[in-house]
């Protein structure tokens, strides 16, 4: 039985079943929150007035996901959310535990990075002395982030402050 | 040669929406959730044949655990960081007649579906099994099987005789 012949045979079964899907990554991405987040399970039940039971149901996506439940695990540990669409092709927006990571893998492959460069935070170092040469990244930088590409043409305009349009 | 992949969020989309959408991030401190393939071909993955051998109505479920086992998974380990112990634990433990030390197979339990699996070398964490069950007890034809995959897994590591595919 192949991956394909299988995922047709319960797509027949079972046409809501990439709905069901999307609600199962959303409750993955919740338990990773609460994880990342360093909070207990006990302790969010606690603050949330929820049974320990219903914590875990949420989190392995059992339960009935509201955005009512998501806003509130999210304010449990002090964040806020927003539901992001894109186009199939686009680059998934990241979130927050994945944009540290994405950052680190990519300074890995960065080999001719810049010795005035932080190789932890990728921006210039306040230590070192800084000359107008030294704004301007060189090399093969880029990454995408919120599905904004970010790299040596257009580096200037993203860090720097841009006056809000009235 | 053993087969081996590495399964990835992209692989529980149907092929229409996998074909047009951007890759799943990878991090690299994920754990590889990985099945032992029939063939050169991923598709060919071990753990679909176990999905497609549930009764019908177990189907749909099993997909769905396994889902949210790898996204939760690729956010590195522990799993028990993200799972509670009820979800995740130690089922099996048996003396390796290839590695002759005592080898423990794991299991993650989601509703009446359960996954067990093993952790290999390099972050690998294969899985052994998908079964559907309404109580926690193993039966032994079970907990053979999982001795016969990990020990098929020790014994072509040891070999190099493992071939990942993509």
């Amino acid at each position: 039985m192949s991956r394909k012949a299988l995922l047709a045979g319960l797509m027949e079964q079972n046409p809501g079943l990439p709905g069901e899907l999307a609600k199962v990554a959303v409750a993955a991405d919740l338990a990773i929150l609460v994880a990342e987040s360093g909070i207990s399970r006990s302790d969010l039940a606690k603050k949330l007035g929820w049974t320990r039971a219903r914590v875990s149901q949420v989190l392995s996506g059992q339960g009935n996901l509201t955005i009512e439940t998501m806003h509130a695990v999210a304010k449990a540990v002090g964040l806020s959310f927003d539901v992001v669409f894109r186009k199939p092709a686009a680059a998934r927006a990241l979130q927050p535990w994945q944009q540290k990571s994405t950052l680190q893998l990519q300074m890995i492959d960065e080999a001719d990075l810049p010795s005035w460069m932080s190789r932890k935070t990728m921006t210039p170092m306040r230590t070192q002395k800084q000359t107008p040469k030294h704004r301007q990244l060189t090399g093969a930088h880029e990454f995408v982030m919120r599905g904004m590409t970010f790299n040596s043409s257009n580096y200037d305009f993203m860090s720097g402050e841009v006056a809000c349009a009235a | 040669m053993y087969f081996l992949t590495e399964l990835n969020a992209d692989d529980f989309l149907p092929d229409s929406e996998r074909a047009n959408s951007s890759p799943a991030l990878l991090a690299a401190k994920r754990c590889r959730v990985s099945s032992r393939c029939a063939t050169k071909d991923r598709d060919s993955a071990g753990v679909w044949t176990q999905i497609q051998a549930l009764k019908a109505n177990d189907q749909a479920a099993g997909f769905k655990s396994l889902a949210y086992f790898v996204q939760i998974a690729q956010n590195g380990p522990p799993l028990t960081r993200h799972l509670d112990k009820k979800q995740v634990h130690e089922a099996h433990e048996f003396v390796s007649v290839v590695s002759g030390k005592l080898e423990k197979v794991w299991r993650y339990r989601r509703g009446d579906i359960r996954i067990l699996f093993y952790y290999g070398n390099r972050a690998v964490l294969l899985l052994v099994d998908l079964l559907a069950k309404r109580s926690d007890k193993l039966e032994p034809a079970v907990l053979n099987s999982a001795e016969m995959a990990v020990n098929a897994y020790l014994s072509a590591t040891k070999s190099n005789a493992v071939l990942l595919v993509d």
